[in-house]
């Protein structure tokens, strides 16, 4: 099982496309895949269409193992399983630091799903707390979208440094431009200085009224518009970061 | 079919209904996602006597994949790929693997033989919730004979799968059934799967060449023999088909053990009925054995290539192939002969000629058929009697050299006991049946194992006196030896234990279990 996190501490940086379109690619026979939704707005859950149960909440993901397993709803797609939110998630953090170990709470509590799954996909909240050292130590890659401004890009040094800082492996935070409008120059300034950086992926998720348009038909886009070009950027950019986790 | 572990399955009585009455009954906000239809074929496997099926599983083969399915689940518990649909196959012959294991477990002598193939047309649906997300798929499945000019009609099912997750929210799906369909029985994968068989009747199905015949104390004998020489010729006639297709050697033999039956009756029960007919009947039977006698041989001394091989050290392992590979051409020749012999007159002749007789109610002159007219119970206490005596006598008379011919005849004392207790089981008390037959077997166990190994090494022994001095005769020579000796060493060992065995046999106990099974007969 290979475990990546979506993760930014900016919010509206497409995390969530990223996470429901890659996890739609990942999805095949061999390689069932699970979208685990951690933020309390519960987006990718409601891309999916799906609720949790009226008894889930975020106590039950505290649990672990089995209470997570029998909450996870199959989506209407091959292979693709999600782990829905609840809006108690917003109470993760002050629950986990109660917890004995709260940073390894999570890579505990999912050793029940390696069994079935062999990719999982956390769909983070946007903030830096207890909950994302968490998802940092049970992830094999974090991934993290970078809109190509110069505040992103500090933004995510910044998340390098918190790594180094903390003990935790930095190899792991692989970046892709993510809403890079290809008529700003200050867009393509950015993605060609970092084309060739270690820590970023080659390809980027154009800006694209598609991606927006996901909120209305519910459905991963590569579902809907496998030929659109975000769509095509997200089979890409699927295909290296998969490489990168497997190799 | 159960391919979905999950999936709640639901008959439709009568006519299908009208595709636009399904849905219809949904909850306000829920409805039926796009139709989709497919189709595929399904291949039931079994053996003759469905060895898989009594302990609880179905073979099904499906889109090149060959599954094992657990009846009371209808969960998959192995699959293993089958490229092409055979018509029969051996579970040793798929790939190591689970699947290969169960199967084994269910019959290594035995082919699992294409039972049943039906086409399965499924339209599908989606069920979806007022959020439009599919949470369960309805899918309406009919069943179509492989055989187009078959007019057999196979019950038809809706089925609902919920999707992970969504399995408590059922009540709503229900309401996506059509009307006349019972959403409160839900039919089992065993159910279905029983249905299928009983509709299509796969050829000798239900066969079990046990013996279980409900005999009647105060019928006469007469009557009572002629209904268990109806049941073995029928055993003989199942296994025709088997023997021409030559699909395991399991037919042959059910085939030989009838005729042994048969013979060993109608010798034990004399007077019961004319005895030039009987003898007319036996002298037919036993010609007929005769005729099997070869085919036999071979299929048992290829059965034991294994069992021979590993007995050897490896050096001298590929010397027993010229030895298999004369035993194949030869079973080959026996097959086509005894074939051809099935296909003859003078077999049809004789068994048309063998049910007349059988078929025959009249009771026979008492003056020479003096039996035929008493009750079963008396019979069968007399002859039991006698053939526990001629055991015990000529167990006793065995003396410390326990010679072969002495061994020999002894087993087939105890075989001719045996048939009789068998054939009049249903009089007595079942415990006590069991508890004799359980005595017995140590007994016939190690003649048995005796006369085995004396027929085995008797065959080893005139094939190393024919081997050709070319092709490796030597080292085949040397095999031969190998086997000869090992066997000759277990042979003694069973020699030995014979005194001990039989002492425990002839003891008050066996005598009070007898009595126990004969006292109130008559």
């Amino acid at each position: 099982m290979k475990t990546i996190a979506l993760y930014s501490i900016k919010g509206g940086v497409g995390k969530t496309a990223a996470a429901v379109n890659l996890s739609f690619l990942a999805a095949s026979p061999t390689t069932p895949a699970l979208i685990c939704d951690l933020d309390p707005q519960g987006a990718s859950s409601f891309y999916f269409r799906i609720k949790a149960s009226r008894k889930y909440n975020s106590e039950k993901f505290l649990k672990g193992n089995s209470k997570i397993l029998k909450n996870i709803k199959a989506t209407d797609f091959e292979n693709l399983d999600l782990l829905p939110s609840d809006l108690s998630y917003r109470n993760l953090d002050i629950e986990l630091s109660e917890s004995k170990k709260p940073k390894k709470l999570l890579s505990k509590n999912l050793e029940g799903l390696e069994e079935e799954y062999r990719y999982v996909f956390f769909d983070c909240p946007p903030n830096l707390t207890l909950l994302s050292e968490s998802v940092f130590r049970a992830s094999d890659l974090i991934l993290v979208p970078v809109i190509p401004t110069t505040l992103s890009i500090r933004t995510f040094n910044q998340l390098v440094e918190f790594f180094t800082d903390n003990g935790l492996d930095s190899t792991k935070i692989v970046g892709f431009f993510s809403m890079e409008e290809k008529r700003k120059t200050m867009h393509r300034e950015i993605a060609e200085e970092f084309q060739n950086h270690p820590s970023m992926l080659r390809q980027t998720i154009p800006y694209s009224s598609d991606v927006e348009k996901m909120g209305l038909t519910r459905a991963p886009l590569n579902a809907t518009h496998p030929k659109s070009n975000a769509a095509q950027a997200y089979s890409k950019l699927w295909e290296e970061v998969s490489m990168r986790i497997d190799s | 079919m159960s391919d979905t572990q999950g999936s709640l399955f639901f008959r439709i009585n009568g006519e299908m209904p009208l595709v636009q009455s399904v849905g219809q009954n949904l909850p306000e906000g829920w409805s039926l996602g796009k139709n989709s239809s497919r189709r595929e074929r399904l291949v039931f496997y079994d053996t003759f006597e469905e060895e898989a099926f009594r302990n609880g599983l179905a073979v099904m083969r499906r889109k090149g994949t060959l599954s094992i399915i657990d009846l009371e689940s209808g969960a998959v518990e192995a699959e293993t790929p089958l490229a092409q649909t055979p018509p029969n196959f051996f579970a040793a012959d798929l790939p190591e693997g689970k699947a290969r294991k169960r199967l084994l477990q269910c019959s290594t002598l035995r082919a699992f033989i294409n039972r049943c193939a039906v086409d399965r047309f499924i339209s599908s649906w989606r069920i979806l919730n007022r959020d439009d997300k599919t949470v369960a798929t309805l899918d309406y499945e009919s069943l179509h004979p492989v055989d187009k000019t078959s007019e057999t009609v196979f019950p038809q099912h809706f089925s609902i799968t919920p999707l992970k997750g969504y399995h408590k929210e059922l009540s709503p799906m229900l309401m996506a059934l059509p009307e006349p369909v019972d959403a409160y029985r839900i039919v089992s994968f065993k159910e279905r799967l029983m249905t299928i068989m009983e509709t299509a009747e796969p050829f000798g199905r239900g066969y079990s060449p046990k013996l279980r015949l409900q005999l009647d104390a105060h019928a006469s004998i007469h009557e009572n023999v002629r209904r268990l020489l109806q049941f073995t010729t029928s055993i003989m006639e199942a296994n025709e088909e088997g023997i021409r297709k030559d699909i395991d050697s399991e037919f042959l033999h059910d085939f030989r053990v009838a005729i042994r039956r048969n013979r060993s009756i109608l010798r034990l029960l004399n007077g019961v009925f004319d005895p030039e007919k009987t003898a007319w009947a036996l002298a037919g039977l036993r010609e007929l054995g005769k005729r099997t006698n070869d085919l036999r041989d071979s299929d048992v001394y290829l059965l034991r290539r294994e069992e021979y091989t590993s007995l050897l050290p490896p050096s001298l392992r590929p010397a027993l192939d010229p030895f298999f590979s004369d035993l194949e051409a030869d079973k080959r020749l026996h097959h086509r002969q005894f074939c051809r012999y099935l296909t003859d007159r003078e077999y049809s002749g004789f068994m048309t000629s063998l049910k007349e007789f059988i078929a025959e109610g009249e009771l026979p002159d008492p003056e020479t058929a003096p039996l035929a007219a008493e009750p079963t119970g008396d019979v069968a206490a007399k002859t039991i009697r006698k053939a526990l005596k001629k055991v015990l006598v000529h167990g006793r008379r065995t003396g410390s050299e326990t010679s072969d011919a002495e061994l020999h005849e002894l087993r087939i004392d105890c075989k001719k006991l045996r048939y009789l207790l068998e054939f009049f089981a249903s009089l007595f008390p079942p415990k006590a049946t069991a508890q004799v037959l359980r005595q017995m077997k140590t007994l016939q166990d190690n003649l048995g194992t005796f006369v085995d190994l004396s027929v085995q090494m008797e065959f080893l022994q005139s094939r190393l006196e024919a081997i050709p001095a070319d092709r490796g005769g030597i080292s085949e020579a040397a095999a031969i030896g190998g086997l000869l000796t090992t066997l000759y060493r277990e042979r003694e060992k069973v020699r030995e234990h014979f005194h001990e065995i039989f002492s425990g046999f002839d003891s008050n106990e066996t005598g009070e279990l007898f009595d126990e099974l004969l006292t109130g007969l008559a």
